[in-house]
């Protein structure tokens, strides 16, 4: 059922969600009449649920195989929830608030993905250091388990629920493997790894693969109830085999893990080995917060039950309680009741969140000093403010680098911190950019700061939900682009932490200078580039040998026209401008020899209106003539003579013929006859055509 | 040897603020006639042309032809440690990598100088053909300034129209529109304040506000100031340098969608 309607869904609409999920809550307890009752313990859970909802939400809602998963740690959460206020007596309201949540979820789940690369981030920093993938994957998911394990000490309902939600993520990379889900998107680098490891952990998986196949097809059922049923049933079924599973398979890889099955047993160890080495530590327990915190999410009441890593998560979970507050404000009829809600879960938060601080401590092996001085972080968080998330952002990284690095922080805050910043970062991609900020807020802030000032951030949220969609598409571009996360050095955390904020600087900058220069074209378009072309005198001659060449080989005549004169007949003029050099026309006719000529000549002689087109000239030491006599319509032919003419002769030969061109003398106006010097100067010439003297 | 004198810094000065807000660095390049200076801003959107007379220092030598990659910021700084009436003589060796600047005050009393050093610029030089523009205005250069200033308020772009009967500038954003009409002056009484158009044909081009307004920088320099314009060719803004020169700005139109 919640699988539908997640698909159904397609993860927008916050502000909506929130409020399905506090009506979610207040239903849990109150079985669906009154959305925001009033009772501590319904808010509690309420708050849960919302926090389960937020974080869902601030994950990328592209990743449906994340979806899943939430949904299950939807169920798990409801189911944990019940446990805790109500000793699971209320399943069938445990089935219908985790049908509900599981809508809400939907929406918020498919932020998941982006959650999920952080994590695999932190994973990768710690492999790093290990230098293996495969197993700090497998520490991480002993990690998980054993936390699961912790919690079932304390509380088995919890610890139920928690292996559950363990199951349900392995699941999900299942999940994305498996055909079912082929809807999803096609790339899952992270999922991928996780589906390594399930299979690393062999048999269990499969078993678990195919439970999970089955619960996805319930889940398409639609039938909310029996849904969750059987899904319990199968995770429980699973739950003991996965987790032997895990135990067994990472005995080997992990020294810090027990080869015994013994959940209790292994939990000491792990806390050793964080303890002993701090960067590893830290680095494991990142992991192991990231991991939990997402487990925190899904089931709310482990939370309450003071697990140290729900603490952590619990405040941020009550931040987001705050941010779901603030976007129920939006939505007025509720924005009243949900105030003193909002109000009301932080303190439970903080309460929560200082006790769960030692015993996380506590759990992790601590001394109870230490435990002492977490104590006082925990209360920091609910004050954050969020100012906008793409400022923020980059500030987280700024700051957790800082807060390693200084040493009057505890390794606890950092991981808090680290934590905050992963749910910044998840939040953010829910389109919900407030709680970011604030957690990177080392000094503590008044809480009701903080509510003033997600107030005013109501609005961008809606504002940015755009734009953080699309931020989000690029992210899951990334994600995909991104290597997994095993070969991700750790040095590479902080990169990919800032550069996600610098892409959104990027989008805000790129937007400015667009805006500026937008639809501005470039002087280049207009101006050539001047780039020194200087041509040597040859290069010169026989670039324009060339041209002369080539208009002759096109008979090029433009820009000339024929027109009459008095006295002279017909000239030609040039209707173009014509520049010093350029070629205008060439002289076509025949090409004779001498003796060709002078019979030609003689023949000519007898027709009166023969004219005289016989051009004679020499090239190179011989004598030739172009004979024109027969009018063919070329131009050449009609250009009249002047002793002071516009055009020279020039000879260019081609294909070892002479052609003789015309080359204007000048720059011709358009308008000017076009006339040459015919050469002829001997007196028999001038005696039959007076003419030539001028 | 590259020497070049002006009796009054300024000048230089004035020409140095004119550019700087445009440019980041440019190359002068020297040669006999004078010292010429062509540089795209940083968007390649725009264009400056400065152009110095050899004929307008009061010394001017070049033996060989030159070119000075400077940063004009540091240019800048440097004139501005100049009193308005000092002297002001650059000087640099043939192949040089710095430039020297000196300061005279009138009576010799005070001499300062400075050396820069000069860059490598690998600019790219525009061709600019000679373009017969379809129209030609010319303004009080202060009136210009004050229209870009004023029209940016409300866009980003403004709009120039010039037909016969005036220019008109034109800006339209979130706030409304303005719409600012020159007519060309009957009588002339000062020179300086009159508005002339000289008009082939009718054009209407868009341009950034912005540039205008970098433009408009080198309003000291100039009383008048002329604008060319033509369909589809960058506007050229003309500022005269009195005796010694113009400064050219080259602005690419925007390119007109009405979707906006």
């Amino acid at each position: 059922m919640i699988m539908v309607r997640r698909r159904a869904r397609p993860a927008k609409e916050p502000a909506l969600m929130v409020v399905t999920s506090n009506g979610v809550d207040a239903n849990s307890d109150a079985t669906l009449a009154l959305p925001f009752n009033g009772e501590p313990i319904s808010a509690v859970a309420a708050t849960a649920t919302n926090n389960l909802l937020d974080d869902q939400y601030f994950a990328s809602p592209k990743r449906k195989d994340c979806r899943l998963m939430k949904t299950h740690e939807n169920l798990n959460a409801a189911e944990d929830s019940q446990c805790h206020s109500k000793d699971n007596n209320n399943k069938a309201n445990g089935n219908s608030t985790k049908s509900e949540t599981g809508r809400t979820i939907g929406v918020q789940l498919a932020t998941r993905s982006q959650t999920r690369t952080i994590e695999n981030f932190f994973k990768a920093n710690a492999a790093a250091k290990s230098q293996q993938i495969s197993t700090i994957l497998s520490d991480t998911v002993i990690a998980t388990t054993t936390t699961a394990e912790q919690k079932t000490i304390t509380i088995s309902g919890a610890l139920d629920d928690e292996l559950e939600e363990e199951e349900s993520l392995l699941y999900d990379a299942h999940s994305i493997a498996s055909p079912s889900t082929s809807t999803s998107s096609p790339s899952y680098p992270n999922d991928d790894l996780e589906t390594d490891n399930s299979s690393e952990l062999g048999s269990n998986y499969t078993s678990i693969d195919t439970a999970t196949h089955i619960q996805v097809d319930i889940h398409t059922q639609t039938d909310p109830h029996i849904d969750t049923s059987t899904n319990t049933a199968a995770f429980q079924t699973h739950r003991s085999t996965l987790r032997d599973s895990h135990s067994s398979s990472h005995s080997s890889s992990s020294s810090s893990a027990a080869t015994s099955d013994n959940i209790f047993l292994q939990e000491p160890v792990l806390t050793l080995d964080i303890d002993r080495t701090p960067t590893k530590a830290s680095s494991i327990r990142i992991n192991k917060s990231f991991e939990l915190a997402s487990a925190v999410f899904s089931s709310p009441p482990s939370v309450l039950s003071a697990c140290v890593l729900n603490g952590r998560f619990n405040q941020i979970v009550t931040l987001n309680g705050h941010g779901q507050g603030e976007e129920q404000e939006h939505e007025q009829e509720q924005h009243q009741l949900q105030q003193p809600l909002s109000g009301f879960e932080l303190d439970q938060n903080d309460s929560s969140s200082c006790d769960s601080g030692v015993a996380c401590c506590l759990t992790a092996g601590t001394s109870p000093a230490v435990a002492g001085n977490r104590r006082r972080k925990p209360a920091t968080p609910h004050r954050i403010l969020c100012p906008s998330p793409i400022k923020t952002m980059p500030r987280d990284t700024v700051l957790l680098k800082g807060d390693a690095l200084s040493p009057r922080k505890s390794p606890r805050k950092l991981q808090m911190q680290l934590a905050a910043s992963n749910a910044c970062k998840s939040r953010r991609r829910l389109n919900q950019p407030k709680p970011q900020a604030p957690y990177q807020q080392p000094s503590p802030a008044p809480s009701e700061d903080v509510v003033l000032v997600d107030d005013g951030e109501d609005d961008d949220d809606d504002v940015h939900a755009l734009l953080k969609a699309a931020e989000e598409r690029e992210n899951m571009n990334k994600a995909k682009a991104m290597p997994k996360p095993a070969t991700v050095a750790a040095a590479a955390v902080k990169p990919k932490a800032s550069t996600k904020p610098a892409k959104a600087r990027t989008m805000a900058a790129k937007s400015q200078p667009l805006a500026a220069t937008n639809g501005n074209r470039e002087l280049t378009e207009f101006f050539p580039v001047r780039r020194s072309v200087r041509k040597t005198k040859t290069a010169v001659k026989e670039e324009m040998m060339r041209n002369l060449e080539q208009a002759v080989l096109e008979e090029r005549c433009e820009g000339l026209q024929v027109r009459h004169f008095m006295g002279k007949g017909r000239g030609v003029v040039a209707v173009r401008r014509f520049k010093r050099n350029e070629f205008v026309v060439e002289y076509v006719g025949d090409l004779i020899a001498i003796s060709e000529a002078t019979e030609r000549e003689r023949r000519y002689a007898l027709d009166e209106n023969a004219g005289c087109y016989m051009y004679y000239f020499k090239h190179k030491n011989q004598q030739y003539c172009i004979d024109a006599t027969i009018d063919t319509g070329k131009l050449g032919r009609l250009i009249n003579h002047s002793r002071n003419g516009n055009l020279m002769t020039k000879v260019v030969v081609i294909k070892q013929r002479p052609h003789l061109v015309l080359l204007a003398k000048d720059d011709i106006e358009p308008g000017e006859e076009l006339t040459y010097d015919y050469g002829d100067r001997s007196k028999e010439s001038l005696l039959h055509h007076p003419w030539l003297a001028f | 040897m590259f020497e070049a004198r002006l009796g009054q810094a300024t000048t230089l000065k004035k020409i140095l603020d004119a550019i700087k807000d445009l440019l980041n660095e440019g190359t002068f390049d020297c040669s006999d006639s004078g010292i010429q200076l062509q540089a795209m801003d940083n968007s390649h959107v725009s264009l400056v042309s400065l152009t110095l007379r050899s004929d307008g220092f009061d010394k001017f030598r070049c033996d060989r032809n030159l070119s000075m990659g400077m940063n004009l910021g540091s240019m800048a700084k440097i004139l501005k440690c100049a009193n308005n009436e000092d002297n002001v003589t650059m000087k640099a060796q043939d192949n040089a990598d710095t430039v020297t600047i000196m300061f005279e005050s009138a009576n010799q009393e005070k001499v300062s100088d400075y050396e820069m050093k000069l860059m490598n610029l690998d600019q790219e030089h525009l061709g600019i053909p000679e373009t017969e523009y379809s129209c030609v205005v010319r303004m009080p250069a202060m009136e210009f300034a004050r229209i870009c200033r004023d029209l940016a308020q409300f866009s980003e772009s403004v709009v120039i129209c010039c037909t016969k009967e005036g220019v008109k500038f034109s800006a339209s954003g979130d706030v409304g529109t303005a719409n600012i009409k020159l007519a060309q002056t009957g009588s002339v009484d000062k020179e300086e304040e009159a508005v002339t158009i000289d008009m082939q044909e009718p054009v209407t081009l868009t341009f950034a506000c912005r540039y205008l307004n970098a433009f408009t920088k080198a309003t000291p320099l100039s009383t008048q100031v002329q604008l060319s314009m033509c369909a589809d060719v960058p506007l050229v803004v003309e500022y005269a340098i009195k005796d010694l020169g113009h400064i050219r700005y080259y602005l690419a139109p925007k390119i007109e969608d009405n979707e906006t």
